[in-house]
């Protein structure tokens, strides 16, 4: 088609010739000096020239050289002879070579150059010309002439002085000539001086600038041109394809080291994203690595104050270490997701990060993460309280302790006495009383001593730190508790043995010592209820020890006329003594005075408003919790409510937003900054969290939040918005870098939406199928239509991960077939550098390309062993490939 | 997709390239295959575009890297044989809607159906 076209345009200019190029000879005068010179533009390559344009040519030689050195191929050897057949073979070697080329010679023969005839020397150079100098120039398919034309009438437009119509009186004036310097090269002359006045003049610059600055050589001559009528068309034509080649030569390289640069720039630029993903990867799993064995690590060194510490630990984790590695961990997907993209729309292959630091390791290493962390607080917590239980429970043990040890002082040595054997009968009678007293009080305390065996046995089983101090002493109690057992049954037995013998009784002794001994006890036993340790963690359980309180209170007028009726008892002894003038005597029935009594009897009465206060001190502190819970509760349920509502916005954006992307895009970071805007409250609720686990609260009926949810969702809430912009940039970033029109992209997101059934923003390959059809997919349903559709397949989910993503989507409904940047045009504008060679050197690239652009090419550019090698020749061509991922064999 | 063929290249020597494009590797996650294929290269009427390399030789390509199996080929000797899985050709422009696309969900009931 385009070889018709050509020989369409060529005939036409052949017949042209014929018409009038024979005719004028003023015409031929031009010509010679033009095509001359357009000769020797082309010959000094090789090192020759020619002077006479009808001699030089005749033995062929210099003919073939001019068509090598303007062809770049080679021709058959010329003969060396210098007989008249010599030449003529060589001539007819370079016709033939021109006729290979697709140009028919009608009326030119070998003979005739050979015998020097200038007409069809001329006519010949011509024919060259043409083929080789203009026939390239095409302009929208329009022919040679046509389509050099169309190049000059562009290139002078916005000059106004200046309109290009043909090849002759256009250019009279010599203003073209300067208005197409000027356009390509604007620093090489002052257009707007100069004037059309004066052509000679204009003519005269134009020649000099391209002889000197365009290594163009003068081909007319102004005074010729200003002077013929009309000038020489094919002379102009052949001197303006000169301007052509030296400045779409220019415009190639420039528009080639542009390409080159677009796409080494969008390597470096993914090389970049890839390393920082990298470094951002490694630093997050060097942290999970070193933070999880502390999550992990579920023991403390069974101690209250050592296990706060950890909790505090835990919080400044929790608050200050996590969020920010979250956030590392947002922005690590989101850069892989947009490398992803862009890797997509350059055509290259995708990223696999380095062993270990996949997508999905670092979704694995931070799952493993948050499930050691799981339950690690809930664990501190019940811990703590555990152990607050543990030293409540131990100080109890303390104080039984206590008061059974002072109980003991001095029993063993009273039970070991035999003052039985050399006392008096009423003293003996006495002593029996007295230790049949102590025994019912030996018996009293048997509880007591189980109590405290009980609760060693507790604090044993609960692991308290310090159990080794409570067995000892637990241990020494119950074996005195033997030894006392055993002293008092032999004690039984002696006194048991003397009673026959020995028998009087003081019956004022004896009614006191029957009342002071369960008084007294009862006393012991209120000062130990009343001295009675608590943990308690409502309101209500508060209520019920002051209850029980108020029940003891009320028996105290009965307790106060008994210790009356006692004292009663012992004045009447003093005052029967004193009436008898007598020393009274010591109470044989009991070890107990008066005095003890009185002291006990104060004692406890002082410890009664003393247990009040405790009281109402412990109902104020939980009061006060109470309050801390409502207001924990209050603002939770308020924070608890937002997010939801917000994590509730964000499960319904993704695909089935409606409107623009950038009004989505909006949308979404307007809740981002309403967010950012609500995190005071989620401050003012860790602040009034700290306060409630500092009061040791540790349940909250009010509201169904705790922080540790809250903390899930507002974070989750964070992260999903991060996400969300980022797809939706990416979406922009694919539209726009694609150039779909809104109209496009909202057929793509209907249609895509509707087969997303469950709103993953992912399709199933039937779903995808069914929307591939839906948007006028030509995909049949028989086996063929099978075939097709797994193509599509390979395309969309080359990792057959079994799913579309509206990315894969978009990308694939956008792919263009043509022009898109491929390992094939880089190469080409490698080619063009390379001045058509298949290497290029480092020399060049550091002259055409940017310094960055042009090092990074030479590190990686490998050594060209082609074997028309030069020292330095590089291998820009599997450089190329290797852009895309692709090489050739 | 269709079954797997065994094809033969030959070359007269061993500086001649085999005329075809390689794309893919483990390395890209990609299924080894033909990119491009030369016009009159001893690759030309063997391979098209779109082929997937089973195995090269006797090796099986499936976890080979882009430059283990770039390797493998081009130290072949003169000649080379590869398994390869035909996708008749990679051409799913014919498959694509003329001019702008439309969402007309009835359409595809039909594939919703058959299924």
């Amino acid at each position: 088609m385009a070889s018709d076209e050509y020989f369409d345009g060529y005939m036409e200019e052949e017949e042209e010739w014929d018409r009038e190029g024979l005719l004028d000879p003023a015409w031929e005068i031009q010509q010679k000096k033009t095509f001359t010179a357009w000769c020797n533009s082309h010959l000094r390559k090789a090192g020759t020239s020619i002077e006479n344009i009808e001699e030089d040519f005749r033995n062929g030689l210099k003919l073939m050289l001019l068509l090598e050195v303007i062809s770049g191929e080679q021709l058959p050897k010329p003969d060396r002879g210098k007989m008249r057949f010599h030449k003529i073979a060589n001539v007819n070697k370079a016709l033939d070579y021109i006729a290979s080329k697709g140009v028919k010679l009608v009326s030119i023969g070998a003979e005739e150059i050979v015998d020097g005839n200038i007409k069809m020397t001329l006519g010949m150079i011509w024919t060259i010309i043409l083929r080789f100098a203009i026939q390239d120039i095409t302009v929208e398919e329009l022919t040679a002439k046509e389509g050099l034309l169309l190049w000059c009438q562009r290139k002078t437009a916005p000059y106004k002085n200046v309109n290009v119509q043909n090849f002759h009186l256009s250019w009279k004036d010599g203003l073209a000539f300067c208005a197409l310097i000027h356009r390509h090269r604007p620093e090489l002359l002052d257009y707007y001086k100069l004037s059309r006045e004066n052509p000679l003049e204009n003519l005269n610059t134009a020649f000099d600038i391209a002889e000197k600055y365009l290594d163009i050589p003068r081909m007319l001559d102004p005074e010729d041109m200003v002077n013929s009528a009309k000038p020489d068309e094919r002379s102009v034509m052949a001197y303006v394809s000169s301007y052509y080649h030296a400045f779409s030569g220019a415009q190639q390289a420039e528009t080639a080291a542009n390409r080159i640069c677009k796409v080494l720039k969008i390597n470096q630029e993914n090389e970049r994203l890839m390393e920082e993903y990298e470094r951002l990867a490694s630093d997050l799993l060097a942290w999970i690595k070193k933070t999880k064995p502390w999550l992990e690590n579920r023991i403390t060194d069974n101690t209250l104050p050592g296990t706060q510490h950890k909790l505090e630990e835990f919080r400044d984790y929790r608050r200050k270490h996590k969020p920010p590695k979250l956030e590392d961990k947002a922005r690590l997907e989101n850069s892989f997701n947009t490398l992803q993209t862009r890797l997509r729309l350059s055509n290259r292959p995708a990223y696999i990060p380095t062993e270990g630091k996949l997508v999905s390791d670092i979704a694995d290493a931070w799952k493993g993460l948050e499930s050691a962390e799981k339950g690690f607080e809930e664990w501190l917590l019940s811990e703590l309280q555990r152990l607050e239980r543990l030293d409540h429970l131990a100080q109890k043990f303390r104080h039984k302790c206590e008061i059974h040890e002072e109980w003991a002082v001095g029993k063993e040595e009273m039970l070991e006495s035999r003052d039985y054997k050399k006392c008096r009968l009423n003293e003996l009678k006495a002593m029996k009383k007295k230790h049949e007293a102590f025994e019912s009080d030996l018996a009293a305390h048997q509880d007591r001593v189980e109590q405290i065996a009980a609760i060693a046995q507790e604090l044993n089983a609960l692991d308290y730190h310090d159990v080794a101090t409570v067995n000892t002493r637990c241990q020494k109690i119950c074996d005195q508790w033997d030894r006392l057992g055993q002293s008092t049954q032999k004690r039984r037995e002696g006194l048991d043995e003397a009673e026959r013998i020995l028998e009087r009784i003081d019956q004022l002794h004896l009614e006191f010592a029957k009342r002071a001994a369960p008084f007294n006890n009862w006393m012991d036993g209120a000062k130990e209820d009343l001295m009675d340790m608590f943990i308690v963690h409502t309101t209500e359980e508060v209520q019920g020890l002051i209850s029980a309180h108020d029940t003891f209170k009320s028996t105290l007028g009965e307790a106060d006329k008994e210790y009356n009726t006692i004292i009663t008892l012992v004045q009447d002894v003093a005052r029967l003594a004193q009436q008898y003038n007598m020393t009274p005597p010591d109470n044989p029935y009991t070890t107990l005075h008066a005095q003890d009594i009185a002291n006990k009897w104060g004692e406890v009465k002082q410890l009664i408003p003393r247990r009040d206060q405790t009281l109402q001190q412990e109902m104020l502190r939980q009061q006060k919790n109470e309050t801390l819970r409502r207001q924990f509760a209050n603002k939770a349920n308020s924070v608890g409510e937002w997010i939801e509502k917000r994590l509730d916005f964000v499960a319904a954006i993704g695909v089935h937003m409606k409107g623009s992307l950038e009004d989505q895009l909006n949308e979404i970071q307007h809740t981002e900054k309403e967010c950012q805007g609500f995190r005071p409250h989620m401050d003012e609720l860790e602040r009034i969290n700290q306060e409630v686990q500092e009061s040791m609260i540790f349940e909250n009926r009010y509201t169904q939040y705790t922080m540790e949810t809250l903390r899930v969702g507002w974070e989750q809430l964070l992260t999903a918005l991060a996400r969300n912009i980022n797809e939706l940039e990416n979406q922009i970033l694919t539209r726009d870098s694609k150039g779909i029109s809104a109209q496009q992209m909202n057929e793509f997101k209907m249609s895509f939406s509707h087969f997303d059934k469950n709103k993953t923003s992912r399709l199933e390959p039937k779903e995808f199928k069914a929307c591939l059809v839906s948007l006028g997919y030509n995909i049949r349903d028989d086996k063929q239509g099978e075939a097709d559709f797994q193509r599509i397949m390979a395309i969309v989910d080359p990792n057959r991960s079994g799913f579309i993503t509206f990315e894969a989507f978009i990308d694939f409904m956008t792919r263009e077939t043509a022009d898109t940047d491929t390992a094939e045009q880089v190469m080409q504008s490698f080619k063009i550098l390379a001045g058509d060679k298949p290497y290029i050197t480092a020399q060049i690239l550091r002259q055409e390309l940017p310094p960055d652009q042009a090092e990074y090419c030479i590190q990686r550019m490998a050594p060209y062993s082609g074997r028309d090698a030069v020292p330095g020749a590089l291998d820009y061509m599997s450089f190329s490939t290797a852009l895309y991922g692709e090489s050739d064999l | 997709m269709s079954m797997p063929v065994v094809v033969s290249l030959h070359r007269n020597n061993i500086q001649e390239s085999w005329g075809f494009r390689l794309s893919g590797g483990r390395d890209y996650r990609q299924v080894l295959s033909v990119k491009k294929v030369q016009p009159q290269s001893p690759a030309s009427h063997c391979l098209s575009p779109g082929d997937s390399i089973l195995s090269i030789g006797n090796t099986n390509a499936h976890n080979l890297t882009h430059m283990q199996a770039h390797q493998l080929i081009k130290s072949a000797g003169n000649m080379l044989q590869l398994t390869v899985e035909k996708c008749g050709g990679q051409d799913i422009d014919r498959l694509r809607p003329k001019g702008p696309v439309k969402f007309s969900p009835w359409k595809s009931n039909q594939v919703l159906n058959s299924y």
